[in-house]
């Protein structure tokens, strides 16, 4: 492996409000219970906390998680506070910005907390998330079309790369198969039955080629990490997951037939946090890529330089991000299986393995993991490469 | 209805091609110096700092860059099974639109596609039909 330059921060916190698909409290309440969570884990006090970023699901009422909440948790005289929107990279720019405010000694402990509560009664979580999308670019275009959800962006672009690589929809139920298998290893997966391609193939269509199956389980509730030093990582309670390299991809293209395809920012974002952290995609051992589809997470294996464009179906259909395959992916269940609470899920699977308490589904602790965060219609990307060995 | 480019500033982009539509005028945005195609999403001036855009009418010529059928309901406004598309222009800019076709399987991206505006005046895609197929 190649060595890395340095070790940027260190991860040293991780918490959670209550999980539920019931109604169990406010965005703002349980953001405060997932900071707590994580500032004990850590083995710190409140008094060590002086950096606080927030990111409120890009659907949430506006307001629903407020500056304020640092009050609700009991911060005082914090140095860094605010609210971060980047979509579903948003997550992954939380610990980015809290480890450049601590680098350049604008603050010391950061805690960064997402909350959401997309589930509500008589309401399920694709109705909450069923806004329309924007994608020509004209203000208002696509609803006379109809174009409502992620679920129907995100499947224009999976139908496009399914067409243009010959994939068959069984190559998505491969993906939901592979989480599944995961999933059953984590007692606290929302999906952890057994999934045989036939039920796959039973589970009912949302927008084509997508099946509810091939769709996040949205959760209701909040997860935190505490953000630190990386010299102070190893004076913590648990094994630190240092932070070493860290890129974003944002293409900015308007859409033109021309374009080269798939035109999103994860090659950027790739190529920035592997050239940070000194390696390459051959140095990473763990993948936990952000999910909310399963296309999500076959084209982010192209894009982050594990497979050719197009060959990520055949790779994931042949096992090799299984348990016991040579590249692990999304060892938690993912969005699909372990629940959505997007870029914190795969962010958090990812601390719990580099400090190798994922139980049964631990893998090896060594080389890097990537985590990476995508928003918009693909059209944003954030990427860090982690590990559990501090690098000087 | 005039069939000549129309120049117009980028400033005023989304309400030039909106108006256009209103008028139920299909027309394609290039920079008026350079020629190159713009997308319909464009906003910023060119980076030479050239901001003026030629509006021309579009050939309505287009093919299926991608679609999908939706299967849940959303919205009274729309009834399920129903596909929504990303349509590519001849001319290179794609829009979200919808193909009118009696049976979705007919549905393949690559297939030629002619843009008509319906009553309403909704811009929609039909197949196309190949002058063998007409003759």
């Amino acid at each position: 492996m190649a060595a890395s330059p340095r070790s940027l921060s260190a991860i040293v916190g991780l918490g959670f409000s209550a999980l539920s698909r019931k109604p169990i409290g406010t965005i703002r309440s349980l953001a405060a219970d997932a900071v707590r969570a994580a500032i004990d884990d850590a083995g710190l006090t409140l008094n060590d906390i002086d950096g606080l970023l927030l990111n409120p699901s890009a659907l949430a009422a506006d307001n629903a998680l407020p500056l304020k909440v640092h009050e609700d948790i009991g911060l005082r005289d914090l140095a860094l506070l605010a609210l971060v929107d980047a979509k579903g990279a948003a997550v992954v720019h939380m610990v980015q910005q809290a480890t450049a405010a601590i680098r350049c000694g604008l603050a010391t402990n950061v805690a960064c907390v997402f909350s959401d509560t997309p589930v509500v009664p008589g309401k399920g979580g694709g109705q909450t998330f069923a806004i329309t999308s924007p994608l020509t670019g004209i203000t208002g275009w696509e609803r006379q079309y109809g174009l409502f959800g992620a679920t129907g962006s995100y499947a224009l672009a999976a139908n496009r790369h399914m067409a243009l690589h010959g994939w068959t929809q069984d190559d998505l139920g491969h993906y939901v198969i592979a989480c599944r298998h995961w999933a059953a290893l984590n007692p606290n997966a929302v999906q952890r039955g057994p999934l045989s391609i036939d039920a796959y193939r039973a589970s009912p269509f949302v927008t084509e080629p997508f099946r509810v199956l091939d769709c996040a389980y949205p959760l209701n509730g909040a997860a935190a990490v505490v953000v630190t030093a990386a010299e102070r990582g190893k004076d913590r309670r648990h094994k630190p997951v240092y932070v070493h390299g860290m890129g974003q991809g944002h293409p900015g293209r308007p859409m033109l037939a021309s374009t080269p395809e798939p035109s999103t920012g994860g090659d950027l974002a790739a190529r920035r946090a592997y050239e940070m952290a000194g390696i390459g995609p051959r140095d990473i051992t763990l993948c936990q890529f952000y999910d909310a589809f399963s296309f999500t997470a076959l084209l982010a294996l192209e894009e982050y330089g594990f497979c050719e464009p197009g060959a990520s179906a055949a790779f994931v259909r042949d096992g090799h991000t299984r348990p016991g395959g040579r590249l692990p992916m999304n060892t938690g269940g993912g969005h699909l299986a372990g629940g959505y609470l997007q870029g914190m899920t795969p962010l958090a699977e990812a601390v719990e393995q580099g400090r190798g308490t994922a139980g049964d589904r631990q893998v090896p602790r060594s080389g890097m993991i990537l985590v990476n965060g995508s928003g918009g219609r693909l059209e944003h990307h954030a990427a860090l490469v982690l590990s559990p060995e501090q690098t000087p | 209805m005039s069939t000549e480019p129309v120049i117009a500033d980028i400033g005023t982009f989304e309400a030039t091609f909106l108006e256009f539509i209103a008028a139920r005028d299909l027309r394609v945005a290039r920079w008026h110096h350079s020629g190159e195609i713009l997308g319909y999403a464009t906003r910023a001036p060119a980076p030479d700092g050239a901001r003026s855009v030629r509006w021309e009418k579009a050939s309505r010529s287009a093919t299926l860059h991608a679609f999908t059928l939706y299967h849940r309901n959303y919205h009274p406004d729309f009834q399920v099974p129903y596909n929504v598309a990303e349509v590519a222009l001849a001319e290179g800019p794609i829009l979200i639109s919808t193909v009118i076709v009696g049976d979705p399987a007919e549905l393949r991206v690559g297939m030629a596609l002619s843009a008509v505006f319906e009553p309403s005046g909704r811009l929609v895609f039909h197949p196309a039909i190949s002058p063998k197929a007409s003759a």
